[in-house]
């Protein structure tokens, strides 16, 4: 007790730091990244088009953004923090998946669930040779396993490397490709992520200016900080307000012809690998029909005006009398 | 990590993407990195367009404790306004210039200016204005260097020495202090009215014609003429840290004499064994002081030559009527035996020593005990030798320490 006292009481002992050296804003920021991601995923209900199945997304983007954090604050190198991250993820996320197929089940139980349906598919697919699988448990792990991975590596980038562009490329990558598999419009989700992001890349800017005001004396480096967010408030209100306006003025498709040659192929290349994921989403369909022992039937029907096919009449089939 | 070439890469497939699709997330996407990417680049390209700037030193030298004063003036004469410019001078001065961030409006200026403290002696280097600017997202920078650089020389600090009296030199008609005598010297200083028994041929003639009564003049005894000081720098003996360590309290109290002896029109000369023995030959006047100050300016203790060896090399130096000063750290005495042969050659001494044991006492008992038996027996050997010596620790006053 007497040396608990002393120390408390040491004049000099530096006063422990209760926040992180980037502020709790980029933290909060982080964190909203990566909860834009999870719900935009979330949103189109991949698995089968049912959208419970994904409502903990946000819960495992929230935890990899977490350990990206932690690893950095607790001293972690790159390598060691992204190996606890996966060990956590591969104790954690099959019991998430588990639960949203099982819900109330037990941690065990919803563990065997993940592992049993995810045996099942990868049977299907391969020893039964079937071309779907009824199983989805397999695909909810992957999507969680998807923005889990991505979290940690952008909150990584952020708090380990000081590095937020390539968080923002990397979150941003995973959300176009999304955004660019279904119908649904989405829109709002990236005008948030790029908000997000904006402020992001100015606090980071800021951090890492702090120290060379710091070094020249300009003056507080808190209250110059506050200057250069208010610009870039400025700055990213007014180019979002434009972007969005000449979205709505002005978008054309003038290279559209360009890449007509490649519609089949990419039908082909799409029928392929489409067995190996979930119905649902609304995905976008590639404007065509593609003719083969099987085919699914997604959730959503949609007209399209092209040509579905060209049937090719013998001559002698033509000029025949018909029978009557 | 994201390499710029593969950012521009994905810039590049985004834009075709959106050419090709029509989406209109992706023309979102490609409208919004024209904006910033665009408008990043033009905020700092006009940054620094139509600004003047410019500063102004107070003084290009100065001592310890003296404050420098910088005036800075920046001007936006152009129509736009600037929202970020960041102005600072780099400098090697320890503590640097405070720099300013600031907005500035359209066709106005500020000026503003700022005070530092000189902390340290040495010669710095004050680099041209540097004024910054760039977008608050960090893509894109300019920076503009204004005016010239200078040279700032901090000399010691100087203390006012009232009461510091050199030895007198062991010559006939010569003493440390001004003194008044009977005898006929070489310094007639003033006049008084005759008294009776003055001798005719101290009249001063010109005084009694033109106040209509005799006038006598007055003779003072002539001073010791010359002062030479000896500052040891040997690294060996170094101890303590910043303004409290034995190198700046060494060079503090030479300067000191120095500026004390040229004051009272005394030659000067001064050797300094860093590491190498630079002599500055005896002189009297501003001038020379200016040599002596610059000089303590830019010495440190790097010198590894024993103050015995520096003493004997520059003996020949020492002419009859000379004070040698010496302002040493070390406990070695060797340096007392050739100091002694000095004053059968008519040669006063001083020896002004810095106790180590004061300036980083040891914390092992032992070690302590051995640094103040090595102190004991250097002042015991000059007390031997009936050499006057003064002995001076960390964060004293001078002018109390040399007061004799």
């Amino acid at each position: 007790m007497t040396a608990t006292l002393t120390a408390a009481r040491e004049p000099d002992a530096a006063p422990r730091r209760r926040s992180p050296e980037e502020g709790w804003s980029v933290v909060v920021l982080v964190a909203v990244l990566g909860m834009v991601l999870a719900t935009a995923i979330d949103e189109p209900a991949w698995v089968n088009g049912d959208g419970t199945l994904t409502d903990n997304l946000v819960w495992c983007a929230l935890a990899g953004a977490l350990v990206g954090f932690a690893g950095p604050k607790l001293g972690w190198g790159r390598w060691t923090t992204h190996g606890i991250g996966a060990l956590f993820a591969g104790l954690l996320l099959p019991i998430i998946a588990g639960w949203s197929v099982a819900p109330g089940a037990s941690a065990p139980d919803a563990f065997r669930a993940t592992a049993d349906g995810a045996v099942e598919a990868y049977l299907d697919l391969t020893v039964r040779g079937l071309q779907f699988t009824t199983q989805e448990v397999h695909y909810v792990l992957v999507l969680s396993g998807l923005v889990w991975a991505t979290m940690q590596f952008g909150s990584y980038a952020v708090f380990g490397h000081r590095r937020p562009l390539s968080a923002v490329i990397v979150v941003g990558l995973v959300l176009m490709v999304n955004m660019a598999l279904t119908k649904r419009d989405q829109l709002a989700w990236l005008v948030l992520f790029a908000a997000v992001s904006l402020f992001l890349l100015v606090q980071m800017h800021a951090v890492g200016e702090r120290a060379t005001w710091a070094r020249r004396r300009i003056g507080d480096p808190g209250s110059i900080s506050l200057l250069y967010l208010r610009g870039g408030t400025v700055f990213i209100v007014g180019a979002m307000a434009v972007s969005l306006i000449l979205t709505q003025r002005a978008a054309s498709s003038p290279l559209a012809g360009a890449w007509t040659g490649l519609r089949g192929q990419l039908l082909q290349v799409g029928e392929q690998v489409g067995r190996l994921f979930p119905t649902g989403g609304d995905v976008r369909g590639g404007g065509g029909v593609v003719f083969g022992e099987s085919a699914r039937i997604s959730a959503l029907w949609f007209s399209d005006n092209g040509v579905a096919f060209t049937a090719t009449v013998p001559p002698e089939a033509a000029t025949a009398p018909r029978s009557t | 990590m994201i390499r710029r070439l593969q950012f521009i890469g994905l810039c590049i497939v985004v834009a075709v993407a959106a050419f090709s699709t029509g989406e209109a997330f992706l023309f979102f996407l490609v409208y919004l990195g024209l904006l910033i990417g665009g408008g990043s680049y033009i905020v700092t390209r006009v940054g620094l367009a139509d600004i003047e700037a410019g500063y102004a030193i107070s003084q290009l030298s100065g001592h310890v404790g003296d404050r420098l004063r910088v005036t800075y003036t920046i001007r936006n004469t152009g129509r736009l306004p600037k929202p970020w410019l960041e102005i600072h001078n780099p400098t090697s001065l320890p503590g640097g210039l405070p720099g300013r961030a600031l907005s500035l409006g359209s066709r106005s200026e500020r000026s503003w200016m700022v005070r530092v403290p000189l902390t340290r002696r040495g010669h710095f280097r004050i680099d041209p204005l540097q004024v910054r600017t760039g977008d608050p997202f960090g893509f894109f920078e300019a920076s503009a260097g204004v005016g010239h650089g200078f040279t700032l020389v901090v000399y010691p600090r100087i203390d006012a020495l009232p009461f510091w009296r050199l030895p007198p030199a062991s010559i006939e008609g010569a003493h440390a202090a001004p003194e008044r005598t009977l005898q006929t010297t070489a310094l007639a200083t003033a006049v008084r009215p005759y008294a009776p028994g003055d001798s005719m041929n101290r009249i001063h003639w010109r005084t009694t014609a033109r106040a209509s009564e005799i006038f006598v003049k007055e003779f003072e005894l002539e001073q010791t003429t010359d002062v030479w000081l000896y500052l040891d720098l040997d690294a060996e003996y170094e101890a303590g840290e910043g303004d409290n360590s034995t190198t700046e309290v060494a060079i503090r109290a030479a300067a000191s004499i120095a500026d004390k002896a040229i004051a009272e029109n005394r030659a000067v000369g001064l050797t300094v064994s860093g590491h190498h023995a630079i002599v500055v030959p005896a002189d009297r006047g501003a001038r020379q002081r200016l040599k002596i100050l610059q000089l303590l300016a830019a010495v440190e203790a790097d010198g590894s030559t024993p103050l015995d060896e520096v003493l004997v090399t520059g003996i020949g130096r020492l002419r009859r009527g000379m004070t040698a000063v010496v302002v040493t750290a070390t406990h070695d005495p060797a340096f007392i035996r050739p100091l002694a042969t000095l004053r059968s050659r008519g040669v006063g001494v001083v020896v002004v020593a810095l106790d180590q044991a004061l300036f980083a006492p040891p914390a092992d008992h032992e070690a302590a005990e051995a640094l103040r038996q090595h102190s004991r027996a250097l002042h015991h050997a000059l007390a031997e030798y009936q050499l006057p010596a003064y002995t001076v620790g960390p964060g004293v006053r001078l002018d109390e320490v040399l007061a004799r």
